[in-house]
């Protein structure tokens, strides 16, 4: 039997740039219109939970050591992406909450208008913030993106491969 | 022999990144589709505040008279304010709460008052709800083009912050340091 096998950094870059492109027509819901706004939502918040199940191994590795070195790099990270699933899952809760076509009355009354802020004040605070995330990672997508998207070889790479076949031909070229 | 490779960054495509961001930025404003989210984030805010304090007590002396008269604080619900047609009243302030240049409220009541019709201001009034609206695009390519713009600026500090402990590095003494 063929054993299965997932690059999982593959799979983070295409779930990655998949969720990027949907949380950016999410957040205009006059493009997706109501319906699909509601349902594409909640197929993203399905997203965000495989992107965190991805990353666990660091979400673990990173708490258990925070206070070790408080200054670095990871730190920041850590408590943006901490304030990223704190917002988004407040934009996933109130949208549940609000939602009109997915049959779900939660009988809010007169909550309805203030979840309904709620839920648009943290969706433009989730694009700050996701575009502040995106920024965080861009080596890691601009490595990736050349590795898996445009099958570009790296510099460093290119030269060792290529160095050889040269300097074999530039004395064929001496000898001829 | 197995040479220690040196990080470099990609200066030659992080600038020509840059300066893509930059004119599809300027293509956006040109279009007007450049929507700053700070900005939605102070709509929102300044209509929460509106809603809990000055919007309220213009209700509530609404519903004692027809006069401008700021009689109290209380705060009736939100469907019963939805519920009046207020288009011949006055605010307090002489403004309008719905528009700026009118001197009157312009509240409808509607069963579908939403989230979407918040956000989208007058525009969004009698779209399909259930199909992908193709001319709004240009405000999807708004919010993709600002995550790129957030990466420029990280990136950019990242390259402040970088240069500047590399010089307080060379500067402390080894002994310092160590």
């Amino acid at each position: 039997m063929k054993k299965l096998s997932i690059n999982p950094n593959k799979l983070n870059l295409f779930l990655d740039i998949s969720m990027a492109l949907i949380f950016a027509a999410l957040m205009e819901e006059r493009f997706t219109g109501l319906r699909i706004h509601e349902v594409v939502g909640i197929g993203i918040a399905v997203a965000f939970l495989t992107h965190i199940l991805l990353h666990w191994r660091w979400v673990v590795s990173v708490t258990r050591q925070f206070f070790n070195k408080i200054f670095h790099e990871s730190r920041l990270n850590y408590i943006l992406n901490l304030a990223l699933l704190v917002d988004i899952v407040v934009v996933i809760v109130t949208g549940i909450l609000i939602s009109r076509t997915l049959n779900l009355n939660f009988g809010l009354g007169d909550k309805q208008f203030s979840i309904q802020l709620i839920h648009i004040l943290s969706s433009h605070l989730s694009l700050v913030i996701v575009g502040l995330h995106v920024g965080l990672h861009w080596k890691w997508i601009v490595t990736h993106s050349q590795k898996y998207l445009f099958n570009i070889h790296l510099p460093w790479r290119k030269a060792r491969t290529t160095q050889p076949i040269t300097i074999e031909s530039s004395r064929n070229s001496i000898q001829s | 022999m197995a040479s220690k490779r040196k990080k470099t960054t990609p200066v030659r495509g992080i600038l020509i990144f840059i300066v893509i961001v930059a004119i599809s930025g300027y293509a956006l404003v040109a279009t007007k589709h450049f929507d700053s989210p700070f900005a939605e984030i102070s709509d929102t805010v300044a209509m929460g505040n509106l809603i809990d304090g000055q919007f309220g007590a213009d209700a509530a002396s609404l519903t004692s008279s027809d006069t401008t008269v700021d009689t109290g604080t209380a705060k009736p619900s939100f469907d019963s304010l939805l519920a009046q047609d207020t288009s011949t009243v006055s605010t307090v302030d002489g403004a309008g709460i719905g528009s700026t240049s009118d001197s009157s409220i312009t509240l409808t009541s509607s069963d579908t008052f939403s989230a979407s019709a918040l956000d989208a201001g007058n525009g969004a009034a009698g779209h399909d709800e259930n199909s992908i609206q193709w001319s709004q695009i240009g405000d999807v390519l708004f919010d993709l083009w600002f995550l790129c713009a957030a990466t420029v600026f990280v990136i950019i500090m990242q390259q402040i912050v970088g240069f500047l402990i590399r010089g307080l590095k060379r500067r402390t003494p080894p002994a310092m340091a160590a």
